[in-house]
Order: C-alpha cells, then structure tokens, then sequence
C-alpha cells in the first residue's frame, strides 16, 4: 500500500523522462500511451480511496535528510485524494487533449515532459505529510509552471508572462516557507497530520504572523487579491496548460493548503477577516471584470479568479456547511473549467482568434465542441440538474446564513457568471456567417472528446451526487474539520437560496440579452491586463541592478580579477586579525637541506615569473613554479598531490598554449601605478596566505580530522591511499559537489566562447 | 602546429597514454591514482593529440561530445551514490567492497567507489577537453 503512495507521484515523474523519446518515436501519437500515465495514476488513488474509507488514511514514510526534519512522507487522507483525481483525472484529459492541440507543435516532447513534471509535483502537494516536501512540490510547480506557460518561448510576451508567474509565486512560496517553519516550530512537529491532529493554534503568540504569512503564500499561488494580476497574464501559455494549471489544479493549492490548515489555523476572528476578506474582494473583483472581456481565454481566466476567492471566502467563513460548499465547488470548477478552457483553445485552434467580437456561427462548423461547450456552460451557470447548480445553491446559503450583504455578494458573483457562461457558449456558435468571418473546421477527436468528457461529467455527478458524495468528499470533508453527517443532494426544496439562485439566472439572461446597451459599451474601458504596481517593481528592481552593474561592470577582466581578489583578501584578513596570535607552532617543522633548495627553486621561478615581460615566456615560468611546489610535496611524502599538481600545471600550460594565440596583443605596457598597486595586491595576498598556514600550525584543537582519515581509512573505505579515500568516501559529497562546478564552469567558459564567436560571425566584434 | 615529430608521435602515444589514465583510475584506491590524476592524463594526452592533429580530428577520435561525458560523468557519480540508499544507508555511504587482485595493477577495488571515481575520470576529461576544443575552434 505504501509502494501505490509512492508509486502515484513517481509515475508522473518516471512518465516525464518517457515523453522525449516517446515523442519521437510516434510523433503524432505518443501522447496516447503517455494519457495511460495519469490514467494509472487516477487507477491507483482510486484504490487508495476505497482502502482509506475501509481503514483510515493511508500512510507512507522514508527519511531524507533526517537533520532537517525533511523525510519523503505521504499521507492519503480524503482532502489528498480529492485534490489528487482532480490532478490526475482531468490530466489525462489534459494529455489526449494536448496531443491533438499540440499536433504541429515541434517541442512536444518537451511540453510533456514538463507537463507530466507538473502533474507529479502537484500530486506530491495533495499528498505531502512534511511541510518541508509539502514547500518542495509546491516550488517544483512553481517552476514547471514557469516553463510550461514560457512554452513558446521565442515570444517576448510568453518570456514576460512566464517570469511574471515566476516572481509572484516564487516570491509568495517564500512567505510561505517561512510561515510554515513558524507553523513547525509552533507546534513542534513537522508532520501535516500530527500538526492537523494537534487541533487549533489561535492562542500561541506568534499565530498572526503565520497566519499571515501562509495566507500571502497561498493568495500568490491561487491569484487572490492582490496578487491576481499573474494569472490573466499567464493566458498566453497553450491552452491545455491553462486549463490544467490555470483552472483545474495548481491555482487551487493555495485554496487547497488554507482548507488543509483549517483545523489548526482556522475558527480565530483574525482568520475570518483576513481569509474571507481576501476571498471577497478577489470573488467580486474576478466575477466583476470576467463578462466584459473579449478574449475568451482572458473571461474564464477572470471567473477562475473569483471562483478561487469564492473558495477563499469559504475557508474562511468555515463550518460544516461552508467547508462541504468549498468542496463540492472546488469540484465542480475543475469539470466545467476545464472543459471550458477546452473548448477555448480549440475555438481558437479552429479559427485562429479568441476573439468574442469576430467569432460567430460556428456551431455547424464545430458541433461536437459546441455539445462540450453547452454542458460545461450550464454548469458554470448553474442550471438544475447540473453539478455547478448544486455548488452554487450551497455558497449561496451559506452566505445567507452568515448575513443579506454576503449572501447577495455570492448571488452577484453568480449572476456573473451566468453572463459570462452565456458570452462563452452563446456568442462564438450563433449568427449568420458572413464572408470576412474566421474559418473553422472540427477539431481532431482527442480534443473534443476530452471537451465533451468533462462538460458530460458536470451534468452526470449534478444528476447522481451520490457518487461522489461517498466516499470522495465525505472523507475529504472530515479531512478538514467537518463534523457532521455528510449529505449532497441535488434538490433541497424551494429555500431562500433556491429562489436566489434562480433569480441570478433568470436575471443573467436577460442581462446577456440585452447586452447590445451595456456590454458592447463596457468592453473598451477595460484594462488590458492588471498589474501595473507588478510592472512598477519590477521596473524598480531592474533599475537598481542596473545601477548596480554598472556600478561593478568595467568591462575589463583584470578589474574583475583585481576587485574579486581584494574582497577574498580582505575578508580572510579580517578573519586571521581576528584570532591570531603570535605563537610559535607546537611542533615546528624541521628545516632540512633539500627543502631549501626546493624553496630557492619556487623563489627563482616566481621572480622569472614577476620579472619577464613576454606572455610565453611568463606562462612557462608559472608552470615551473607549480612543478617546483609538486617537488616539495614528493619531499614530504604526498605522492599523490604531487601527481595532481604535476598534471594540473601541465593542463593549465596545454591550455595556455592554446588560448595564447588567441588573446588580442597587449596594448601597452601596464603603467608603474598600476603594476605597483598589483604588487601590492598579490604582496597582501601572499601575507594572508602565509598567516593562514602559520594559524593552521599554532592552533591545536583536540583531535586533528586528519588523523582520523588516516586511521580509519582502510577499515572504513576499505582504502590504502588515504587522499583517495577522503575525496570518494569520507567527503564524497564535497567531490560531487566539486565535479558539478567544475562542469558548470566548462559549460559556462564553452557558452562564453560560442557566444563570442556568434558576435563576430554577425559582424559585432566585442 | 604543424610539427611531424610531434604529430607522429602523438598518435602513436594516445593509446598509451589512455591506457595509463585507466591504470591510474582503477588502482586509485590502494596507490597514488584515481579518477581525478587518471582524467587528467586522459584530459592531456587528448590536449596534445588536439594541438598536433586539431580539433575536429580529437572530435571525431572521441565520438562523444564533451559535454555528453560530463553529463554521464556526473550521472555515474549520483548513480553510484544513490545505490547505497537502496540498502537503506546514507547517500554516498559506498556499502559494498570487494578487493580483486589483478597482476600489474595490484588490487582493484570494485564497487560503488570506483563508480563514483569513474565518474570524477568522465567529469575531468569532459570539462577540459570541452573547453579546450572550443577555445581552438575559434577562428
């Protein structure tokens, strides 16, 4: 049972490493094998689901870096699971989907790779039992997000979308780690489930602030007020990702870590004003700008963001019935946003525009997208008997429950999003098509079918909610803190929010119908896109580092090398004045008559090397001067350091040799100043470096590490060659991290070369 | 270069010259060696063959691309040390040993050891052969 925990997040993973080559042995294909992926995934938390309502939540465990409290722990409870076949049921639809609106796209393989990243990292934050792999995923989705809406990324508006997303979520999941280290050491633990377990927090002291900061994390994730502006933006991403990541899944993790710290952060005055305040003004702001929108990407991306602070709102009023109202419309949304998202991009896949104003009268051209497209838009207008209806009739009296203003602020939202269903599903496919109109034709039947699964499901669990009542969102709904029995029923009776609901709807179309005198009118006075402070700041940011560049940039590389080696002397001084006292060493070292030679040699080379004027002639004298130090360590008994220094002397000459023809001609002789000022410099260098040794010899702390490697070499690396044994066993990840550097720095100098080479070849040289 | 001493005898002394970084590598754990020395006597031997012969002649005597060497190099070592989690020890811990004795060379230490120092020979060889190749490449 642990290996299936394992196994749902390792699958997507293990499926991105496939897609490349997969892509390319079937080009038009290889998404259909690659659907089976999250269809397994789907299977196996499907299982999880009937073995959790049998025993209890399933758990699974494996330390990582015990020292951090960080440990690879997964815990399906009914909260994870919901949010877990949200992610891996509607990203199947997302790859059969993507398949046939990507069929052109040269990248695919990479598309899907990050995809499937995607869906693997946000699986590891529905399931996460650590708050430390909880911030790990939710940073991985972070990042595959940045790359998958940066797509196309030859397009400067899908570069400036994709770090606008970065920043913001990047910046919040921050705040956020922050928040949850204070959640951590709050409540002493690091496991979600003891934490969730421990019951609430509101009386410890520092409970505003990690309220607070979780809050910011999750309203920059799930594009609350004021962090909304990334989301429209992000609409220039391919539409499958907008649907998934936009619409059905990560935008939710935010709505979906306030639910999961309900229990422990919720019930306080402060959570109520600060999560619901956040949730309204992001629900009005959202539904408010979402009808007058022309492009019909941008519409749904708005009614996303009031559907994110109607979820926020929720969490925040809290209770039995707000917490099942958020569920059940967390469900609802994924359904029929997604295959509104669906139909979006394959209108626009057809047509070439998502304009509302052009598209007209294509429902005989594209019928079976108009089908998907009518069963998601009743649901987000929630028509009887679908299951946005039932989701909506819930927000509503909950909302009523708590006061008039609120319960007419969710009617208003909704009235909303009747209009915007309308524009969405009524204007492209109605009319008479004139000559100058877009063409169209049916989109391939990945990409229907995927629209029409998800609108059908919408009506399907609205005319049966007993199938996903039980188990799916009772658990779920215990998960956060519910108490009471569980029930969905479609049809409650006429209630207060009964006749709301219909109301909104009935006055919803007549708003649509009249829209000629208001909409039409509306439509120019929007904004763009909002977020201008977003652009403000980062104006700001790049003017400093400008500043700041410039302050550095010389364009000289011995003012690099003269700036980096005064701050390394510097700072080293600072630190040997700071504890050096003028000691003889406990045990000198005994001068012998070879030694001096060899010193005498070292001392000939580097006056040869300070001394001659050609660059050949120097390159030569620093090599010998290394050779001589090698011979030292062949003195001293250190066969080995002396092969290392023999052979790196004799690669830095080889390459030498190499660049030396290369290198422009000098100019001109240094100056004396300046040849003074790197005398002084290297003189200080040499001080440093010489006090340095003399501390190492004075200071004696108990036992040296070295005698330890040395003793221990054999019986614990099963090694005779003692250095061999530190740089493989004993400090094996110092090694690691030394041969990642070294390739990054090749990497880097090969990048720079190319790159050089590129100006010349364009006539630029530098 | 141009020079036929030098171009003669290059070719004739890379084998050699591989051979010996391999030597190097593989007894590294019981005598002076390993995969840091071994790579970069391979690293030199390849310099030399590239300033006598040029540099498409040391691409097409590689086969691979530098940069493919160090990728693996580096996925060698992080294989080699993640084997060990498998027994359920710490990254990098090396669990398993098993001393061969070969003539010539001594001892050859199998194991997760030699892996990682392979990797550190592939990393050593990738990043200055790479680099030394581009900076002849330009014109």
């Amino acid at each position: 049972m642990t290996t299936a925990l394992f196994a749902t997040v390792a699958l997507p993973l293990l499926g991105a490493l496939l897609a490349p080559p997969l892509c390319r042995l079937a080009p038009r294909h290889g998404h259909w094998p690659l659907a089976l992926v999250p269809a397994a995934t789907s299977g196996l938390l499907l299982w999880l689901l009937a073995v959790a309502e049998r025993e209890g939540a399933v758990m699974a465990h494996l330390p990582w870096v015990p020292s951090l409290g960080l440990s690879l722990s997964l815990h399906a409870d009914g909260l994870g699971l919901l949010y877990g076949l949200l992610i891996a049921g509607i990203g199947t639809l997302v790859v059969i989907y993507a398949g046939g609106y990507l069929a052109h796209e040269p990248h695919r393989g990479r598309f899907f790779t990050w995809l499937l990243l995607f869906m693997g990292a946000m699986l590891g934050v529905a399931l996460a039992d650590n708050l430390l792999l909880l911030f790990l995923f939710w940073e991985l989705t972070t990042f595959s997000s940045f790359m998958l809406i940066g797509v196309h990324h030859e397009e400067a508006e899908a570069r400036d979308a994709a770090r606008h997303a970065l920043l913001v979520t990047g910046a919040g999941g921050l705040v956020l780690l922050a928040g949850l280290l204070l959640l951590a050491d709050a409540t002493g633990s690091m496991r979600l489930s003891a934490i969730v377990a421990g019951g609430g927090i509101s009386d410890h002291p520092r409970y505003p602030i990690i309220l607070v900061l979780v809050l910011v994390g999750a309203a920059s994730k799930s594009a609350l007020f004021p962090f909304h502006s990334w989301l429209p933006r992000a609409m220039v991403a391919p539409t499958p990702v907008s649907a998934y990541l936009h619409a059905a899944t990560m935008v939710k993790a935010g709505v979906y870590l306030l639910l999961r710290l309900h229990p422990v952060l919720g019930g306080a005055e402060l959570w109520h004003w600060s999560v619901g305040g956040v949730g309204l003004i992001t629900m009005l702001l959202g539904a408010t700008l979402a009808p007058v929108q022309v492009d019909l990407k941008a519409l749904l991306a708005y009614a996303t963001v009031s559907v994110l602070g109607l979820l926020t709102l929720l969490a925040g009023i809290g209770g039995d019935h707000a917490l099942k109202a958020a569920l059940v419309f967390m469900l609802a949304h994924g359904f029929y946003k997604g295959a509104l998202f669906f139909a979006a991009g394959s209108v626009d896949h057809a047509t070439g525009t998502r304009d509302v104003r052009e598209l007209v009268g294509l429902a005989r051209l594209m019928p079976l997208t108009l089908l998907g497209t009518a069963l998601a838009a009743t649901s987000m207008a929630a028509i009887p008997p679908w299951f946005g209806f039932i989701a909506k009739e819930q927000a509503l009296a909950v909302g009523l429950e708590q006061s008039r203003w609120l319960g007419a602020a969710v009617a208003w939202t909704g009235l909303c999003f009747v209009v915007a269903a309308l524009v969405m599903a009524v204007s492209p496919f109605t009319g008479r098509r004139g000559l100058g109109d877009p063409q169209a034709h049916e989109v391939s039947p990945g990409m229907w079918l995927a629209t029409l699964l998800l609108g059908a499901a919408s009506l399907a669990f609205g005319l049966f909610p007993g199938l996903v009542a039980h188990p799916l969102l009772a658990l779920a709904a215990h998960a956060v803190g519910h108490e009471g029995e569980f029930e969905l029923k479609l049809w409650h009776g006429f209630t207060p929010a009964f006749w709301l609901s219909m109301a909104s709807i009935v006055l919803g179309f007549a708003l649509y119908g009249l829209r000629r005198f208001w909409l039409v009118g509306l439509r120019p006075l929007t904004p763009p896109v909002a977020g201008r402070v977003y652009e403000a700041l980062l104006g700001g940011l790049y003017a400093v580092a400008g500043r700041q560049v410039n302050l550095l940039r010389r364009g000289h590389l011995a003012g690099y090398m003269t700036i980096a080696l005064a701050v390394v002397i510097a700072l080293q001084a600072w630190l040997l004045l700071d504890r050096l006292d003028w000691a003889w060493p406990v045990d000198p070292l005994t001068i012998r008559v070879q030694d001096v030679g060899v010193v005498l040699l070292v001392g000939g080379c580097l006056a040869a090397v300070v001394l001659l004027e050609d660059r050949l002639a120097t390159i030569i004298a620093l090599g010998t001067t290394g050779y001589s130090i090698s011979l030292l360590y062949v003195l001293y008994g250190a066969p080995d350091l002396a092969m290392v220094q023999f052979l790196i002397e004799s690669l830095i000459a080889l390459l030498f040799a190499v660049a030396f023809h290369r290198l422009p001609s000098l100019p001109e002789p240094d100056s004396a100043r300046r040849r003074g000022g790197h005398a002084l410099l290297a003189l200080a260098g040499g001080a440093v470096m010489s006090g340095l040794i003399w501390l190492a010899l004075v200071v004696e702390r108990g036992e040296r590490v070295s005698d330890y490697f040395v003793q221990h070499a054999v019986e614990k690396a099963h090694a005779h060659n003692v250095v061999n044994a530190i740089v493989v066993e004993f400090r094996a990840l110092d090694t690691l991290g030394e041969i990642a550097v070294l390739s990054m720095a090749a990497l880097g100098g090969i990048v720079l070369i190319q790159e050089g080479r590129w100006h010349r070849q364009r006539g630029e040289v530098r | 270069m141009g020079s036929v001493i030098l171009t003669a005898a290059v070719s004739r002394l890379l084998p050699v010259q591989i051979l010996f970084s391999w030597f190097l590598l593989v007894r590294g754990h019981a005598f002076p060696g390993g995969g840091f020395s071994g790579g970069l006597v391979a690293a030199e031997a390849l310099a030399l063959y590239a300033i006598a012969e040029g540099p498409e002649a040391c691409r097409a005597r590689l086969r691979v691309d530098p940069a493919v060497l160090m990728g693996l190099g580096l996925g060698t070592a992080l294989l080699s040390g993640a084997v060990s989690l498998w027994v359920g020890e710490p990254f990098l811990s090396h669990p398993w040993h098993v001393a061969v004795p070969v003539p010539l060379i001594g001892e050859l230490a199998l194991g997760t050891a030699l892996a990682f120092d392979i990797g550190v020979y592939l990393v050593v060889v990738g990043a200055s052969i790479g680099f030394l190749l581009n900076l002849q490449e330009i014109r």
